[in-house]
């Protein structure tokens, strides 16, 4: 009896094989539910927060360069500049942010170098200007250019420039017109600020 | 053998069924609607890609909004381009509200003339 009864219960397990399976697939499909849950759901997708100085500061930064160039076209590289700047600030302006720049240019008169300083810092700066062992200074108002006049330097000459705490050295060459430029971008909080030479 | 063939066939068709359920339910889940992008930076990878094409100046210079537009492909979204100098904008802004708005500004093409180029997505 014990062994007809034993036999009997393994059957019936065998018999209920489909219905485990079912189970199992049932709970795996629970635990795939759960899973894919935790990994896709709408709170864990994270998309990069966009900046939108970012964009204007990149394009800025390499517009400056044609604008140099279509200026030196045109024979008139300091007011484009300054043109340019202005269209900027006011497209900032438009979106609550503001800018501050200082541009320093460098053309070869003859054997000479012009350097021409722009100002839009927003207030007026007293800046050094060394070249090669040789230093002016100048005092450049806010939303004005200056300029000083330097003799013969050799063909490759370093330009030091100082004001304020800034201070960098450029190697420049010239008989190449040469644009350096120290670029801020504010909104709110939000600040870029990055230095190009061109 | 009749009994069992029957209860195969339930436990396929439930199977199916199990499947379906879980298949339709995370689909209307995660599918609808679509997550929120912030398209202002796509807008100004397409200016800039038409900008580097040299498909943008000469357009934006005469001021050929249409040109420009059709130009454009944003999978999706509405969009409208707007074309503003120091005296004024060209084109139309969108009739909508929620607008992405990208903006690209130009010194110029081949003389100086800065233009700033708005590109609106809704």
């Amino acid at each position: 009896m014990t062994r007809t009864k034993s036999s009997c219960s393994c059957g019936e397990s065998m018999g209920r094989k489909g219905q485990f399976f079912l189970l199992g697939a049932f709970i795996l499909a629970v635990l795939f539910f759960v899973g894919i849950s935790t990994r896709i759901s709408p709170g864990s997708i994270s998309f990069p927060k966009i900046n939108p100085l970012e964009t204007l500061f990149d394009n800025v930064e390499d517009e400056y360069a044609r604008a140099l160039n279509l200026g030196l076209n045109e024979s008139r590289p300091v007011e484009v500049l300054t043109n340019f700047t202005e269209f900027v600030e006011e497209k900032l302006a438009e979106r609550g942010g503001e800018l501050s720049l200082l541009f320093i240019l460098t053309e070869n008169v003859t054997d000479d170098v012009n350097v021409t300083v722009g100002n839009y810092l927003g207030y007026p700066v007293s800046i050094a200007l060394n070249v090669s062992g040789v230093t002016k200074t100048i005092d450049v108002p806010d939303r004005e250019t200056g300029y000083a006049m330097f003799s013969d330097p050799p063909e490759t000459f370093t330009l030091k420039v100082s004001f304020n705490t800034t201070e960098k050295n450029l190697l420049l060459e010239k008989r190449k017109v040469n644009l350096y430029y120290i670029l801020e971008m504010r909104k709110g909080e939000n600040i870029i600020k990055g230095d190009m030479k061109c | 053998m009749k009994r069992k063939g029957f209860w195969r066939t339930f436990e396929s068709v439930l199977a199916v069924i199990i499947l379906l359920f879980f298949v339709i339910t995370l689909g209307i889940r995660y599918s609808f609607p679509p997550p929120e992008v912030d398209l202002s930076e796509r807008g100004y990878d397409i200016l800039r890609s038409l900008d580097n094409r040299g498909e943008l100046r000469p357009y934006v210079v005469n001021n050929q909004t249409g040109v420009l537009e059709s130009k454009i492909r944003i999978r999706g979204y509405n969009h409208t381009i707007q074309i503003c100098n120091w005296g004024g904008c060209f084109g139309s802004r969108p009739p909508a509200q929620n607008v992405w708005v990208s903006t690209y500004i130009i010194s110029g093409e081949s003389a100086y003339d800065p233009y700033e180029v708005k590109l609106f997505m809704w």
